[in-house]
């Protein structure tokens, strides 16, 4: 579904991807996982186009994105849900939920994204900001599906949630996969991506390291996390 | 009573038209950080529409409004998406004066091809004629009908923004654009769309005010001001605050026509005043800009170095000492006290990282205490002198108390509203300070033998004043202060959180610059041996500004250079062209477009910078690089409550 | 070192206590009803998930926020009120999460502006042009031990790379010779390289000074910390050494996780 090869992307002067191959297949989950500064959330911003210099070769769907911009991406099906949540603080819930149009017919009626995540209903005329981090991640989660997204782009999140919301956020995302859609997910919490994702990338310096299965995570966690720093 | 009414109405009409105005400004401001300066031209243009409209084809107030909005708006897309758009991001400083750059542009341009001052009565359609009897007041319709349309646009607008869908996605650009292009929103056509109604607001206010105020190329000159106050005062970015302060405002002043009619203009700066004083960010809140960072562009170090060496003195010194044999004397004189003027402003802007826009206060309040001292009470000019520097340098200290807590556009804004009130003052006591006509007659007198009214002489005492101080000023900015400043200026946080008084240095700075333009302004009156309203008005704050970025802010005679250049310009263009100000007007556009660090700052950088400039890197991490194309909203970096 | 010594003579009871402190913003309760004493220990770390308070007790502490309710007392004196230059100046100074330096200064005159401050008070309006020379051996031996290359040191800040800005950070702070000394993420972004040598650096800080650390990396925290302070939703949840607080089922379940 999305194949990346040789990807180079820089911040001004700075070079921050070195040359990333990767591929994801359609109905999968697969993380990133590497060390603050490694590349992950770069990585995210360059295939949803938020990364202004970037080369190489990103195909989405048989259609080359490499030079497209965000809009364009986002409508053929591409999904971010950012590290910092980006929750339009001054839009109440029901505003940042329907802030991107439905495109196709993958879109989810709004009745089946409050199914997923009940609270949004329950909330939809409060101002985004007074949620809950957990919350908000749920609403940062569910504005791709209204959209229509079949690939999500999820930044770390389970970050700085209590271990029960991230138990909540796993087992969403597990139905999201059930349900059909691909995700690429950056995560840091070794115990939660070997739980929600069928394989990994291992990222340093930019550059892709190592392919892992989640058995081979599990096993070497002492020493990944030792690597990671966390 | 329904003589109170008609007054209270009256106030609901200008104040209309001031909350249609700051209604577009603060969209402005909200959506894309940027104060418009050229706000007051558009609208005037919006005015001329209609005048020109009516006056030829007979057209009525619909067209006029229609054509107006629709023109003036089309035209603020286009400067939006030409010439601001390049400047996102960069330090308020920069657009302010593209904004007024372009502004006397504008006003110049229209005053060559149509200089009208009458109203355009003419333009009231048949249903708007008369007076209409309301019950409790007869008042005439159309004032009624501008009441109620200023009224209907800023609740409209509000409904737009805050209950549809296409208001969401306004807000949703202004707060995080890039995060909202990955939602598949347009955020250029938001942004020159946002653009485009604000603009058409301000040209329809200028069409609707055209069958009652006076239609000259001038008009927004002092609608920019109050509106400014206004937006300030209401919350920057605040869509009800600027409304809601904007029909204030003209109920205030209608208010105040009848207490004391002479202080019914300054009465709107004093409320900002006191607004920002009691309650910091405004009444409403709006974009917190406290934390606004300086993104103009400092000298390095390196640049730095090099102006405070001696070489570099060593040359201006040469350019002072030959710079009369080129130019009258008199004119000479005048240069280098703008340059003395500029240079102490920008001690403030460059240093301090402080942005005055009132610092004329100062260069005003020193001549009048001067004149009024040698003139009234017959003082000798040299005491008379002493005393009026000191005195304003007092004055600078009282405010500075105010001041020195203040930042960014906060800081700005009480300078222009303090600068406001001294206007008014020296304008309310005429008995002493002449009013309008000024102080005529002062005598340079005499100095250790030498005769003063010789202007080769004064030149030559002006002179040695000027390197007398730039000398220290230069001593004071290698000193251990200097650095300190510098840090204050450059993260006041961690200067603070080292053991640094912010408030002291900055205080210091504050006091120290209002004795330097207080210098410059006493000699100054004294060059012309008058003194008049000229040298409090806000266009005399305006000038350093202007002088100094065109120099180059923070190179030390940078801003006597751009002082050079302005009043040598002023003086060569009024002899062959009436359009000195277009040029003028022109010139600001280039520099800040295309020489941002100014005339001596961009040379120094090409010969200094670029050659050593080895090796670019900054952190790596993708999660903290910022994307500087965006209006940078920097509250949130600034945000780190975990 | 001569602020060590006067208060070496004071140092009875706390050092530093917060009793029943308590920050809200709006209706956010950031730091709730904290009650805490700190006696002279080599270093404390606190550790908890995002969001737990701890940044908004180290602006508490600092003076850069002024508490809802409560009290805060350093040496038994009153300081909760205090705007941050007195409390710097009394001996207690941060370093902040996202690095804040001079970025347009020179390496050197961010350390200089520190060191000046303690010295002289920084405000000398003029001086011989030499003056930064009294200073400039203090600051590099500084810089030495932060490990900032000299090559580097007549740079703009701006101009290194991130994990040298962090020694930066670090150095400013520690150029102030303070008693007790709040580190903020120290280690944040850092290669593994530099954590260790950061880590060893505070391990030999903390010999004269008291050291308040909060910190994500749990490897450093391990290292270095005498006492470990867990916070979560703006309480402290407990305190004790590392290896009880690690199998504190509590503390397990608010932030290390099933795993750990």
């Amino acid at each position: 579904m999305l194949k990346i090869t040789n990807l180079d992307s820089f911040y001004g002067e700075s070079h921050v991807l070195q040359g990333i191959d990767l591929n994801v297949e359609a109905g999968e989950v697969v993380t990133l996982i590497g060390r603050n500064g490694a590349g992950k959330t770069t990585t995210l911003k360059s295939i949803i186009g938020d990364i202004p210099r970037r080369t190489g070769s990103i195909v989405f769907n048989n259609a080359e994105i490499i030079n497209a911009t965000s809009e364009q991406i986002c409508k053929m099906g591409v999904g971010l849900v950012p590290d910092d949540r980006g929750i339009f603080s001054t839009l109440s819930v029901y505003e940042n939920l329907t802030i991107g149009r439905p495109v196709g017919p993958q879109a989810w009626p709004l009745s089946r994204v409050y199914e997923l995540f009940p609270v949004l209903k329950d909330r939809n005329a409060q101002k985004a900001s007074s949620l809950s981090g957990g919350e908000q991640q749920m609403l940062a989660i569910a504005r791709p599906l209204y959209m229509g997204s079949t690939f999500l782009l999820l930044d770390e999140p389970s970050e700085g949630l209590a271990p029960v919301i991230i138990d909540a956020i796993g087992s969403a995302i597990q139905q999201i996969k059930a349900a059909g859609l691909t995700v690429l997910l950056v995560e840091q919490n070794l115990p939660f991506a070997t739980e929600v994702a069928d394989r990994h990338y291992l990222l340093e310096n930019g550059r892709i390291v190592r392919e892992m299965s989640n058995s081979e995570v599990a096993t070497e966690e002492e020493s990944l996390l030792a690597h990671l720093g966390v | 009573m329904s003589y109170y009414i008609s007054l209270l109405f009256n106030g609901l009409v200008s104040g209309g038209f001031v909350a249609l105005m700051s209604l577009g400004m603060s969209i402005i401001f909200g959506m894309m950080r940027i104060v418009n300066f050229m706000h007051g031209s558009l609208y005037m243009l919006g005015a001329i529409i209609a005048y020109f409209l009516g006056f030829y084809f007979g057209a009525s107030i619909w067209i006029g409004m229609l054509a107006a909005s629709i023109l003036v708006g089309v035209l603020g897309a286009i400067l939006e998406r030409t010439l601001i758009r390049r400047l996102y991001g960069l330090d308020l400083a920069y657009i302010l004066i593209l904004t007024t750059g372009l502004s006397l542009f504008l006003e110049d341009t229209v005053r060559n091809f149509y200089s009208v001052t009458s109203s355009a009565p003419f333009l009231v359609p048949q249903v708007l004629k008369g007076a209409v009897n309301l019950g409790f007041i007869v008042y005439p319709k159309y004032r009624l009908f501008v009441v109620v349309v200023s009224i209907l646009l800023c609740l409209g607008t509000w409904f737009a923004l805050e209950r549809t869908r296409l208001g969401a996605l306004v807000r949703a650009a202004s707060e995080r654009p890039s995060l909202l292009k990955c939602f598949g929103g347009n955020v250029p056509l938001l942004i020159s769309g946002s653009f485009f109604f604000a603009c058409a607001l301000a040209g329809l206010a200028g069409a609707l005010s055209a069958p009652m105020r006076n239609v000259s190329p001038y008009m927004g000159q002092e609608m920019i001001n109050i509106v400014f106050a206004v937006v300030v005062a209401g919350g920057m970015g605040s869509i009800a605050g600027s409304v809601v302060m904007g029909f204030a405002s003209g109920i205030l002043q209608a208010l105040m026509a009848i207490v004391y009619p002479q202080a019914s203009t300054v009465i709107i700066y004093v409320l900002m005043l006191v607004i920002l004083v009691v309650r910091p960010g405004g009444i409403f809140s709006g974009v917190d800009i406290s934390q606004f960072p300086l993104h103009y562009t400092p000298m390095t170090e390196r640049v730095r170095a090099f102006f405070l060496s001696r070489p570099a003195a060593m040359v201006a010194l040469a350019v002072g000492f030959l710079l009369p044999w080129f130019v009258y004397p008199i004119l000479a004189t005048d240069i280098i006290l703008w340059g003395l003027f500029a240079v102490g402003f920008d001690l403030l802007f460059a240093y301090a990282g402080l942005l005055s826009f009132g610092q004329a206060a100062y260069w005003g309040t020193a001549a009048y205490v001067m004149g009024v001292l040698a003139m009234t009470f017959g003082a000798p000019t040299w005491l008379a002198f002493i005393a009026g520097v000191a005195i304003s340098t007092t004055l600078g200290l009282f405010f500075g108390l105010i001041l020195a807590r203040k930042k960014g556009i906060y800081f700005s804004m009480i300078t222009f509203a303090i600068s406001a009130i001294i206007a008014f003052v020296v304008n309310q006591f005429a008995d002493y300070t002449g009013g309008e006509d000024g102080l005529h007659g002062l005598s340079r007198g005499t100095l250790f033998g030498m005769d003063l009214q010789n202007d080769r002489v004064y030149y030559h005492v002006c002179m040695a004043i000027v390197i007398l101080v730039i000398f220290f000023l230069c001593r004071l900015l290698k000193s251990p202060y200097g650095l300190s400043l510098l840090g204050a200026r450059e993260n006041e946080r961690r200067m603070m959180s080292v053991g640094y008084n912010v408030f002291f240095l900055r205080l210091k700075a504050y006091v120290l610059s209002a004795f330097i333009v207080s210098t410059a302004g006493a000699l100054y009156a004294l060059n012309h041996q008058f003194v008049t309203l000229e040298m409090v008005n806000w266009r005399a704050s305006g000038e350093p500004v202007m002088m100094t970025l065109l120099g180059g802010a923070g190179t030390i005679f940078g801003p006597v250079l751009g002082a050079g250049i302005v009043v040598v310009m002023r003086n060569a263009l009024s002899s062959i062209t009436d359009n000195g100000s277009l040029y003028l007007g022109l010139l600001f556009i280039t520099v800040i477009l295309f020489a941002r660090r100014g005339i001596l700052g961009e040379s120094l950088h090409n010969i200094l910078d670029r050659q050593q400039n080895t090796s670019p890197h900054n952190g790596s991490d993708g999660k903290t690089a910022g994307n500087h194309s965006e209006p940078v909203h920097s509250s949130k970096e600034a945000a780190d409550v975990d | 070192m001569l602020i060590e010594s006067n208060h070496a003579q004071v140092a009875v009871g706390p050092i530093l206590e917060l009793k029943t402190v308590t920050k809200s913003f709006g209706g956010f309760i950031a730091v709730n009803n904290v009650n805490l004493a700190l006696e002279r220990k080599p270093v404390y770390g606190i550790i908890g998930p995002n969001g737990a308070g701890k940044t908004t007790l180290f602006h508490l502490l600092s003076g850069f926020l002024n508490p809802s309710q409560g009290q805060m007392l350093f040496h038994g004196q009153d300081i909760t009120h205090l705007p941050p230059e007195q409390v710097a100046r009394r001996g207690l100074v941060r370093s902040f999460q996202i690095t804040s330096i001079f970025s347009h200064l020179t390496v050197l005159n961010n350390i200089v502006l520190s060191i000046q401050r303690r010295q002289t008070g920084g405000t000398r309006l003029f001086a011989k042009s030499d003056w930064r020379d009294e200073y400039l051996g203090e600051a590099n031996n500084l810089l030495d031990e932060v490990g900032i290359p000299p090559s580097l040191r007549e740079s703009p800040a701006n101009d290194l790379p991130y994990g040298l800005k962090r020694a930066v950070e670090l150095g400013i702070s520690l150029a102030a010779q303070p008693e007790v000394l709040l580190l903020d993420e120290p280690t944040a972004g850092m290669s593994l390289q530099d954590i260790g040598r950061t880590t060893e650096l505070i391990a030999r800080l903390s010999k004269e000074r008291m050291v308040v650390v909060v910190e994500h990396n749990l490897g450093v925290i391990a290292d270095l910390a005498d006492e470990i302070i867990v916070m979560q939703q703006g309480s402290i949840l407990t305190r004790g050494k590392y290896q009880d607080v690690k199998v504190d089922p509590r503390v397990i379940e608010a932030y290390l996780g099933k795993r750990h």
